[in-house]
């Protein structure tokens, strides 16, 4: 089982009419793997995760899950799956509790199994108080999380979200985001949209980018970081702090440390350093320090975050950044 | 973190799991759940059942039973005295029942076109099909159990009108014939079926699924063209007496049941409005094949529940 795809999207492209919303795209989720699924508005991600789900039909390419072609036989594909797909709703008469009881029923769960697992995840979304109170009554935020609660409930191998946390309050994007990683433990997959990129750098290992239905790039959230970062001359800007002031002997010192383009004092206890050198390049950096009994107090990559590898990578465009 | 015990769950209840005094610990909870996916059937009826539920919180079901219990509130409130005369005794138990019936025509289109018109497009417009379809169910399970669970709401309904229609008859005239009663209400099913599955197919198509235009091309708009080609002698001397074929149309399979118990001292039959209007067009329905028809419904229905399934398989949100 080790290394096979929880989800395989090969060439899918979706079009309506003469516009094409989804364009040849490639996707693999491994099992075991989290990845988020970012784009601006209209550039396909809602589109792909309904292809995936089987909520429309793609014009063209293949999608496997667990290994099962899910155009083929969406009942067997989909059996190990959770989707909340764009806020779902759900019967306004109807409660929390029965849409578990209904959802588990689908499923194949049977009765105990549902009562267990329907309490476990109202709880973990906090609806368990509500769970005989009509779901048309409920706020955005409580159909969202009685919506999570219904993909969590079979205890799915593969999950998809899209847009999962909109319109929850803070501190329920917290605890989702939380339940979600506490699912890692257990070796479950997920493919998740998201406008909020501290979802996807707290949570998955991977992110694929897509724009205008075509994929940007896609790859290890640390690595695709770090590439970002770099200037376009291939470097960083590393800034050091140190609790004691810095001599022109050290910062001549380091200026001469292998990989370092150019320093720059920016205080008396803080220099900015361009550096384009090896991981082992950078620890010396820090040596310099040590030398120089300056207490190190801070290093950090300037740029090396989420947002500005968003920012890069939409650039031009009206990226919606949250 | 999953705070998970005892006391809370006895205090708890969980609908008609109340009963389930079991407590599941953090690692049952989180253990990988063996399940095995139910057969499509098993899906089909979980479907169903839970169309019913909705129907049993909807006011259309409730309105439609009203209107049955109607029937001997019209009867007792002395309507049928005013219109058929005091000395009941003269009637034949057979057609005073079917003058109890004199709506049929109009209820066997109203009642599918009340419950089948929203079934499907309001999945889509409540986007609740989001939940629904993305879960492991075929589309076709989904569709028939919604519409099994439609039938099911028709066939109580019309149990009753004709348990309620029975029952003032043999206390007003006298006993009916139960084998004829039976025919009729196997005519009223089929032939209710035959409307539903053309009003649910063609709902499939629309973004509302608006009762009211299904109604009227069934009540109105299907007999009107069945008339206008029997009045156009070009068309008769053609196809020779078209009308006396008309009783293979659902829409008219009303009239047919209600001619299987007796004959109705009025009839709601858009058939004989059409023809007081149009000249040349006696319409006689007393030479029907009730077996042959029923047939011709089921082939009919079966074939637009078929036509609704190819479309909704392939509808998109
Ligand atoms: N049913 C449809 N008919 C026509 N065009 C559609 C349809 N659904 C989506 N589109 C178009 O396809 C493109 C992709 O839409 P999609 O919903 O996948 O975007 P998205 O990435 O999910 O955006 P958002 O971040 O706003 O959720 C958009 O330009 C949209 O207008
Ligand atoms: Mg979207």
């Amino acid at each position: 089982m080790d290394g096979q795809l929880a989800i395989d999207v090969a060439g899918l492209t979706k079009t309506y009419g003469t516009f094409t919303a989804v364009d040849n795209l490639d996707l693999k989720v491994k099992k075991g793997e989290f990845m988020g699924l970012l784009g601006p508005n209209g550039a396909g991600k809602s589109t792909t995760l309904k292809s995936v789900s089987g909520l429309i039909r793609p014009t063209s390419g293949q999608i496997l899950i667990n290994g099962i072609d899910s155009q083929k036989n969406h009942r067997k594909a989909l059996a190990r799956v959770g989707c909340v797909i764009e806020t779902p709703e759900f019967y306004r008469g109807y409660t929390p509790a029965e849409l578990m009881e209904y959802a588990g029923r689908i499923y194949g769960l049977n009765k105990t199994e549902t009562a267990i697992r329907a309490r476990d995840v109202l709880e973990e979304v906090k609806m368990w108080e509500w769970r005989n109170k009509p779901i048309g009554e409920f706020s955005k935020g409580m159909r969202q999380r009685v919506a999570l609660a219904q993909a969590l409930l079979p205890n799915p191998e593969v999950i998809i979200l899209d847009e999962p946390t909109s319109g929850l309050d803070p501190r329920g994007m917290i605890e989702i985001r939380q339940t979600l990683n506490s699912l890692k433990k257990r070796d479950r997959s997920l493919l998740i949209s998201t406008h909020i990129l501290k979802e996807v750098s707290e949570m998955c290992g991977t992110v694929t980018m897509i724009n205008h239905g075509k994929v940007v790039t896609t790859g290890d959230v640390a690595s695709l970081i770090h590439q970002s970062a770099m200037t376009d001359a291939g470097s960083v800007e590393i800034e050091l702090r140190t609790l004691k002031d810095m001599t022109p002997a050290f910062i001549t010192d380091l200026g001469g440390c292998a990989g370092v383009k150019n320093t720059e004092k920016m205080g008396s206890r803080e220099v900015k350093v361009v550096f384009s050198g090896t991981d082992e390049d950078q620890a010396s950096l820090v040596d310099v320090v040590y030398r120089y009994d300056l207490r190190l107090l801070g290093m950090t990559e300037k740029g090396a975050d989420i947002e500005k590898l968003y920012m890069n990578l939409t650039k031009g465009e009206k990226a919606s950044v949250q | 973190m999953i705070g998970r015990n005892k006391q809370a769950n006895a205090g708890g209840t969980f609908n008609d799991y109340s009963d389930t005094d079991y407590s599941a610990t953090d690692e049952e909870a989180h253990r990988s759940t063996e399940y095995q996916l139910p057969s499509s059937v098993n899906q089909m009826l979980t479907v169903t059942k839970a169309t019913l539920k909705l129907f049993s919180k909807s006011y259309t079901f409730i309105t439609l039973t009203a209107l049955v219990l109607l029937i001997p509130l019209l009867v007792y409130a002395g309507l049928l005295d005013f219109v058929l005369g005091d000395d009941m005794s003269v009637y034949d138990p057979g057609d005073y029942a079917a003058t109890l019936l004199g709506a049929l025509p109009v209820f066997i289109a109203l009642i599918p076109a009340a419950v089948m018109s929203k079934l499907i497009p309001s999945e889509f417009r409540d986007r609740t099909a989001y939940l629904s379809l993305a879960l492991p169910q075929s589309r076709a399970s989904f569709f028939f159990g919604k519409f099994l669970a439609g039938m099911l709401v028709q066939i109580f309904v019309f149990t009753l009108a004709y348990g309620v229609i029975a029952l003032v008859t043999s206390l007003e005239i006298g006993s009916l014939d139960g084998g004829a009663v039976l025919l009729a209400f196997a005519i009223t099913i089929i032939g209710g079926f035959a409307i539903s599955a053309t009003v649910y197919a063609l709902s499939t198509f629309m973004k509302k699924g608006s009762a009211l235009l299904l109604f009227l091309l069934f009540y109105m708009v299907i007999p009107a063209v069945m008339i206008l080609i029997d009045a156009n002698t070009v068309f008769s001397d053609i196809i020779g007496g078209f009308i006396d074929n008309a009783q293979y149309l659902p829409p008219i399979a009303g009239d047919v049941a209600t001619f299987t118990l007796g004959t109705p001292y009025e009839l709601m039959s858009p058939v004989y409005f059409y023809s007081m209007l149009v000249e040349n067009s006696g319409i006689t329905l007393f030479n029907y094949n009730s077996v042959l028809d029923m047939g011709v419904y089921a082939v009919w229905g079966a074939a637009f529940l078929l036509l609704g399934l190819y479309r909704f398989e392939r509808r998109e949100m």
